[in-house]
């Protein structure tokens, strides 16, 4: 018997989860770019905490948190985690996109592998409670 | 052990506690009382793996962290059927041994 589809609610928090990773990383790689070099960790974090980037990459892993706890509300955590492999996708894409990064044969085939990964994922049921109908 | 070898092992142990971290956010949807419990130790967890993941960087390059990062998703797999209950099913398995093919691909130039 075919899985049932995800609800809308899930699909719109796993892009929102997918889309806040992929800021978090790209925005994460901009500010340590933008750090003076130092070899104290203390003095690193202290840069980190005048630079605006980091407390807004603070402020969207809080965001992260939160929509991922709803996540779990509604669906296992071995469905949900794996999809969220789709955030190396994005991340490649706009490291692509904007940062000049390069594309070769490798790169598109993990692409292509990650995608179908992802596809198996969606094919099986999004939740145990949802399926069983016990109460989680 | 070389200091290498140190540090994928201190990768793989990153992975292990991430994944005891998510089971930890996963029971949190699951309780109806003290939740904030479970999140917390969630939290602090997931702060110690990226602490601990930062000093295994000093021993071991990031395109060599990144593959062996990805098993986190097997470990997941793992935890949530054995801590959870979840059917990992086997096509569950078969899009996780895909992904994790995929993203050490994505990563080995890292």
């Amino acid at each position: 018997m075919p899985s049932p589809a995800p609800p809308a609610a899930l699909i719109l928090r796993l892009a929102l989860a997918i889309a806040l990773d992929t800021a978090v990383q790209v925005l994460w790689k901009l500010g340590a770019e933008q750090l003076p070099g130092t070899a104290s960790v203390s003095a690193a974090a202290e840069a980190a905490l005048h630079q605006p980037v980091f407390l807004l990459v603070a402020a969207l892993f809080c965001w992260q948190l939160v929509n991922w706890l709803h996540v779990l509300e509604i669906s296992d955590l071995s469905y949900s985690q794996p999809i969220t492999s789709l955030s190396f996708v994005s991340v490649f894409a706009v490291s692509v996109a904007w940062l000049g990064e390069s594309v070769d044969a490798q790169k598109v085939a993990g692409i292509a592998l990650v995608f179908a990964g992802v596809w198996f994922i969606s094919r099986s049921g999004h939740s145990t409670a949802e399926d069983t109908g016990t109460a989680p | 052990m070389t200091l290498t070898t140190a540090g994928v092992l201190l990768v793989i142990l990153c992975s292990i506690v991430e994944g005891v971290a998510q089971v930890l956010f996963k029971k949190s949807a699951q309780v109806t009382r003290r939740k904030a419990l479970w999140i917390g130790a969630g939290i602090v967890l997931f702060i110690l793996q990226a602490l601990a993941y930062t000093g295994a960087l000093q021993f071991v390059e990031v395109s060599t962290a990144f593959p062996i990062g990805s098993i986190g998703f097997v470990i997941v797999a793992i935890l949530s059927r054995r801590m959870l209950n979840e059917p990992v099913t086997a096509t569950r398995w078969i899009g996780i041994a895909l992904i994790v093919a995929g993203v050490s691909l994505l990563a080995v130039h890292a």
